[in-house]
C-alpha cells in the first residue's frame, strides 16, 4: 500500500538520523576511553619500559573508533522503536499504530495510517532529535587531550630502555620467522627419513626457545651460532665424503659403474637393487675382473673414514669375492646395499644441515649488521656483542698460542691455551687460573655470571704461525712440573679479547689437523678430540 | 464498513469529534468551570457506563444533568435518595387500576429510573435494599417487577451523587456496587471567577438557551463507532499494567501500592480504562489511543475501585496519590 510505503520512508529518515546520533555518542565514548588507555599507558611508561610512538598512538585511537563502529552495526534502532522515539516527541502513538496496522485496511485503519503520515511529513527530524554532546563529555575531553600531549612531551627516562626492547623484540620476532621458515621446509622435505628430520626439527625448536627467552641481541647471536655448531656435530657425524668415495670407486669398474651413476642420481631403491645383483653379474665376470673389483672394494674400505660398519661391509664383500664365495656373497652385498643407502640419507641429512647453517649464518650476519647500524646510529649495542662478535672474526687466525682468562660463572675458567698447543713454550698446561683470579690479561670485563654464556679469551691474531711470547698469571700448582725463563725482553702481547664461541672453530680444525696428521700422540688423539667437542656444547 | 448496520466510514468518524466539541460548547454555555466533570460525563455516556459524581451540596451536579439532557435531547429523572425510599419508588410497582367496564386489572407504573439519565442523588443515604434496585438497572439496562422484566430506555445513564461531608446516619455504596460505576468524578469548589460567573447568570433574568445538538440515537451510533478506535499494544499493555500496579501481591507494584492498598482493582477497570480511552482519543482529534489518554481516564476509573488500609488512612494517603504513583513507573 501506498501510505505504509510512505510511513516506511518517513521512519527510515528518522532511523537514520538516531543511528547516527547513537553512532555519534558511541565515538565520543570511545575517543574517550581510549585516550583513557593512552594516559594509562603513557603513565605506566614512565616507570616501566613500554615502547610509544605517535603512530602506535594514532592507531590505537583508529582502532577503537572502528570497533565502535563494528558495535554500533548492532545496535541500529527497529522501526518499532523508532516510531516509539517519534511518538514520544509529540505524535501521540500515531506512528506506532499506524506500524501495528500495516495489514488492516478497515476505515479506521487508513484514517490511522493517513493521520500518522500526516504528523510524520510535518515532523521536523533535525529540530526534535537534536544531537547534543554532553557537557561531561567535553568537560572530559578537555582534561584528557591535554593531559596526553603533557605526558607525551615529558621526557621519557625509561625510553632508551623501552627502544632496545622494542629492536630485541623486532629481531626475536624476525629470527622466529625465520626459524618457522626453516621448519616449514624441512617438513616438506620428503627425502629425509622421520627421525633425522624430527632430529633436526628438535634442534630447530631448541633454537626458537633460545631466542624467544634471548634478553638480548647478544643472546640471539649467541643461540644461532650455539646451534650452528651443533648441526657440524650432527653433519660429522653423517658426512658424505664417504659416499663420494664409493662413487668414485665404483665408477672406476665397469660392472659397478652404472650402480655409481644411481648413487649419483640419488636413486636409492634401484642403487639398492644393483648392488644386491652384483653376485649374478660377477658369475658372468672373469676371475681378473672379480680380482679387480674385490681389490677396488678392500682399497675403499680403506678410505672411508668414521664409518666402520660400511667399511666391515665392504671389507666383508671383498674378502667374498676374492674368495669366490658366491653363496656368501649376497649376504654382503645386501649389507652393503644398505651401509650406502644409509650413506645416501646421510647426503640428504648433510644438505638438509649445510642448507640450516647457511640460513643462520644469513640469519645472523643480518643481526649483526642491523645491531651495526643501530650502535652507528646510536642504538643498542649492548656488551659490545656486534663488536666482539668482529672481533672474534678477526682473532685466532694464525697464533696457536694464547691465554685464555676465565671468569666465575659457568667454571670455564680455561687457563689451557688454545690452538693446538705446540709452542706453548715455558707455559705449564697444567697452570690454570682459579675461577676467582681474574687479574689476568684481557680480564673480561662487564662478567655476567650465567651458564651457558660464552666466555671472552684473549687470542693472539696470528694463530697458526709462529708462537709469540704470553704472559700466563695464576698460581703455581704444586703438582706437575715447571720451569722458569726468565727474559729480559719485555713481554709484549698482541690480541684481542673475544668471546671463545668465535674462535673455538678455527682451534677445533687446527687440533683436527694435528690429529689427523700425527702431530699429537695415538693416545691423546680421541682427548683432543673430545675436549673439542665438550668446547662447543 | 459495517458494524450491525452501521458504517463507519471516514465522515462518520470525524464526525463523532465533531459532535462532542459542539456539545461540550453547548453544555459550557450553562455550566461554568468544571470542563473535566463535563468531559468525563460525555465519555461516561459515550461509553455507555454509569458515573458516581461526589461533591458538597450546591456545585451543579443536578444542573448538569438537566443541561447534558437538552443538549443530548434526553429524558431525564431526579431521585432524592433518603433512608425511606423503597425500591419500588425507583423502579415503579403495580397499581390496581379499574377499566371503564368496571373491570380491575394491575398496571405496571413505571418509576423515575425508567428515563435516559436518571439522577441519583445522596445514594448513599438510601437503604442497601433501594440502593440494589439501581444495580440491575445500571447493569443490565432492565427492571424486573414481580415476574416482568422491563427494559429501560437506551441510551441509559445513572448519575449518583454523594456527599463526602455528611457521613452519619448514611450506608456507604458496597464495594461490588460501586465497582459497577464506570467513574468516579470528584467535583471541586470553583474557582472565584467560575463562582462569579455562576452567579451572573443564576440571580439574573438572564437565561441561557441550549440548543439539541445531538440524539439518543446518535449516542447510540456514536457509541459502536468508538468500540473501532484502535489501540497500540504497547499501549494496551500499559493500560494493563496499571490495573495489574493496583494489586499489593504483585511483585512488579510499586510499593506505595503495596503499603497502602488492601484490594486492588477488578478487570471492570480495565475495561473502563480502555473503553474510554478510546472515547478521549477521538475527543482530542485523534484516531488512535497514546498514552495521555490512558493516564487521563485512570484515576476516575480507578479511584473508587482500590480500597486503602489502616496505614492511608492515618498517613493521609488518598487513592490519587498512589494511582500518580502507579502511573509514573515505567
Amino acid at each position: 500500500m501506498e501510505v505504509n510505503r510512505k510511513i516506511h520512508k518517513q521512519i527510515s529518515k528518522i532511523k537514520l538520523r538516531l543511528y547516527f546520533i547513537l553512532l555519534a555518542k558511541f565515538l565520543i565514548l570511545t575517543l574517550i576511553l581510549s585516550f583513557l588507555v593512552v594516559s594509562a599507558v603513557l603513565i605506566v611508561s614512565k616507570f616501566y619500559p613500554i615502547y610509544i610512538t605517535v603512530k602506535g598512538i594514532y592507531y590505537t585511537v583508529i582502532g577503537f573508533l572502528i570497533s565502535s563502529f563494528l558495535i554500533s552495526l548492532f545496535f541500529i534502532p527497529s522501526d518499532n522503536s523508532c516510531a516509539r522515539k517519534a511518538d514520544s516527541l509529540g505524535l501521540n502513538e500515531r506512528t506506532i499504530t499506524a506500524l501495528e496496522l500495516r495489514e488492516v485496511n478497515t476505515s479506521f485503519a487508513l484514517l490511522v495510517k493517513e493521520d500518522a503520515l500526516e504528523h510524520l511529513s510535518r515532523f521536523n527530524i533535525k529540530k526534535k532529535l537534536l544531537f547534543n554532546i554532553s557537557k561531561r563529555y567535553l568537560a572530559a575531553f578537555g582534561i584528557l587531550i591535554p593531559l596526553v600531549v603533557v605526558l607525551y612531551i615529558i621526557p621519557n627516562p625509561m625510553s632508551t630502555r623501552a627502544l632496545q626492547k622494542h629492536d630485541l623484540n623486532i629481531a626475536k620476532k624476525e629470527e622466529v620467522k625465520k626459524i618457522a621458515k626453516l621448519e616449514k621446509d624441512l617438513k616438506g622435505n620428503s627425502k629425509l627419513d622421520q627421525w633425522k628430520k624430527t632430529e633436526l626439527l628438535n634442534k630447530l625448536e631448541d633454537l626458537k626457545k633460545e631466542v624467544k627467552f634471548s634478553k638480548k641481541e647478544n643472546d640471539i647471536n649467541k643461540a644461532l651460532q650455539k646451534s650452528e655448531k651443533k648441526l657440524q656435530v650432527m653433519k660429522n657425524n653423517y658426512t658424505d665424503e664417504n659416499l663420494n668415495k664409493v662413487i668414485e670407486a665404483l665408477k672406476k669398474n665397469d660392472s659397478t659403474k652404472g650402480i655409481a651413476d644411481l648413487l649419483k642420481n640419488g636413486d636409492k631403491e634401484k642403487a639398492k637393487k644393483e648392488i644386491n645383483k652384483l653376485s649374478q653379474s660377477l658369475k658372468n665376470m672373469t676371475p681378473t675382473q672379480q680380482k679387480e673389483l674385490a681389490d677396488a672394494l678392500s682399497k675403499l674400505a680403506e678410505e672411508i673414514k668414521n664409518n666402520k660398519e660400511l667399511q666391515d661391509a665392504l671389507l666383508s664383500a671383498a674378502n667374498s669375492m676374492k674368495n669366490l664365495d658366491v653363496s656368501g656373497l649376497d649376504g654382503e652385498l645386501s649389507e652393503l646395499s644398505n651401509n650406502i643407502s644409509k650413506l645416501m640419507e646421510d647426503s640428504e641429512f648433510n644438505s638438509a644441515i649445510n642448507e640450516l647453517s647457511k640460513q643462520m649464518a644469513q640469519a645472523e650476519n643480518d643481526l649483526q649488521n642491523e645491531s651495526t647500524s643501530q650502535s652507528q646510529s646510536g642504538g643498542s649495542g649492548e656488551d659490545g656483542g656486534t663488536i666482539s662478535g668482529s672481533q672474534g672474526q678477526k682473532a685466532g687466525n694464525n697464533s696457536n698460542s694464547g691465554t685464555a682468562s676465565g671468569n666465575n660463572g659457568n667454571g670455564g675458567s680455561g687457563g689451557t691455551a688454545g690452538g693446538s698447543g705446540t709452542d706453548l713454550g715455558q707455559e705449564n698446561p697444567n697452570v690454570t687460573q682459579t675461577p676467582n683470579s681474574g687479574n689476568g690479561i684481557g680480564k673480561k670485563q662487564d662478567s655476567e655470571k650465567k651458564i651457558g654464556d660464552y666466555e671472552k679469551i684473549f687470542t693472539s691474531k696470528n694463530l697458526g704461525g709462529d708462537s709469540e711470547k704470553s704472559q700466563i698469571t695464576g698460581q703455581k700448582s704444586s703438582s706437575g712440573s715447571s720451569s722458569v725463563t726468565k727474559s729480559n725482553e719485555s713481554n709484549s702481547v698482541r690480541g684481542d679479547l673475544v668471546p671463545y664461541n668465535s674462535v673455538i672453530g678455527e682451534y677445533k680444525k687446527s687440533a683436527q689437523n694435528s690429529v689427523e696428521n700425527d702431530v699429537i700422540p695415538d693416545n691423546m688423539k680421541d682427548i683432543v678430540k673430545d675436549y673439542f667437542t665438550s668446547l662447543e656444547d | 464498513m459495517e458494524t450491525n448496520n452501521i458504517v463507519i466510514d471516514e465522515k462518520s468518524i470525524k464526525e463523532i469529534s465533531e459532535n462532542i466539541k459542539r456539545v461540550e460548547e453547548e453544555i459550557g454555555k450553562a455550566i461554568i468551570g468544571q470542563k473535566d466533570i463535563v468531559r468525563q460525563v460525555i465519555i461516561g455516556i459515550l461509553c455507555g457506563g454509569n458515573i458516581l459524581l461526589e461533591g458538597v451540596p450546591g456545585l451543579g451536579k443536578t444542573q448538569l444533568v438537566k443541561t447534558l439532557s437538552k443538549v443530548m435531547e434526553l429524558s431525564f429523572s431526579r431521585i432524592q435518595f433518603t433512608p425511606d425510599l423503597m425500591p419500588v419508588d425507583v423502579s415503579g410497582t403495580n397499581i390496581i387500576k379499574r377499566d371503564d367496564s368496571g373491570n380491575s386489572e394491575f398496571e405496571f407504573q413505571k418509576g423515575p429510573i425508567f428515563s435516559n439519565l436518571v439522577l441519583a442523588d445522596e445514594i448513599n443515604r438510601a437503604t442497601p435494599k433501594t440502593q440494589s434496585a439501581l444495580l440491575e438497572a445500571m447493569q443490565e439496562g432492565t427492571v424486573t417487577v414481580g415476574r416482568m422484566t422491563y427494559s429501560l430506555p437506551q441510551p441509559f445513564m445513572v448519575l449518583a451523587t454523594q456527599n463526602p461531608i455528611e457521613m452519619e446516619g448514611t450506608y456507604p455504596l458496597p464495594e461490588a456496587q460501586l465497582d459497577r460505576f464506570l467513574f468516579k468524578l470528584n467535583v471541586k469548589f470553583p474557582s472565584f471567577e467560575e463562582l462569579k460567573n455562576i452567579v451572573n447568570i443564576t440571580v439574573t433574568n438572564n437565561t441561557v438557551d441550549l440548543e439539541k445538538v445531538i440524539s439518543g440515537e446518535t449516542i447510540l451510533k456514536m457509541r459502536k463507532i468508538t468500540r473501532e478506535v484502535p489501540m497500540a499494544s504497547s499501549v494496551q499493555e500499559y493500560a494493563l499494567k496499571i490495573v495489574m500496579a493496583t494489586h499489593p501481591e504483585n511483585e512488579a507494584s510499586p510499593e506505595i501500592a503495596k503499603k497502602y492498598i488492601r484490594f486492588g482493582a477488578s478487570p471492570r477497570a480495565a475495561q473502563a480504562i480502555i473503553s474510554t480511552s478510546k472515547i478521549k482519543a477521538l475527543m482530542e482529534g485523534r484516531y488512535n489511543v497514546s498514552f495521555d489518554d490512558i493516564k487521563y481516564v485512570a484515576y476516575p476509573a480507578l479511584r473508587h475501585r482500590i480500597f486503602l488500609n489502616y496505614d492511608a488512612n492515618s498517613d493521609g494517603i488518598k487513592e490519587d496519590d498512589i494511582i500518580a504513583q502507579i502511573l509514573d513507573m515505567k
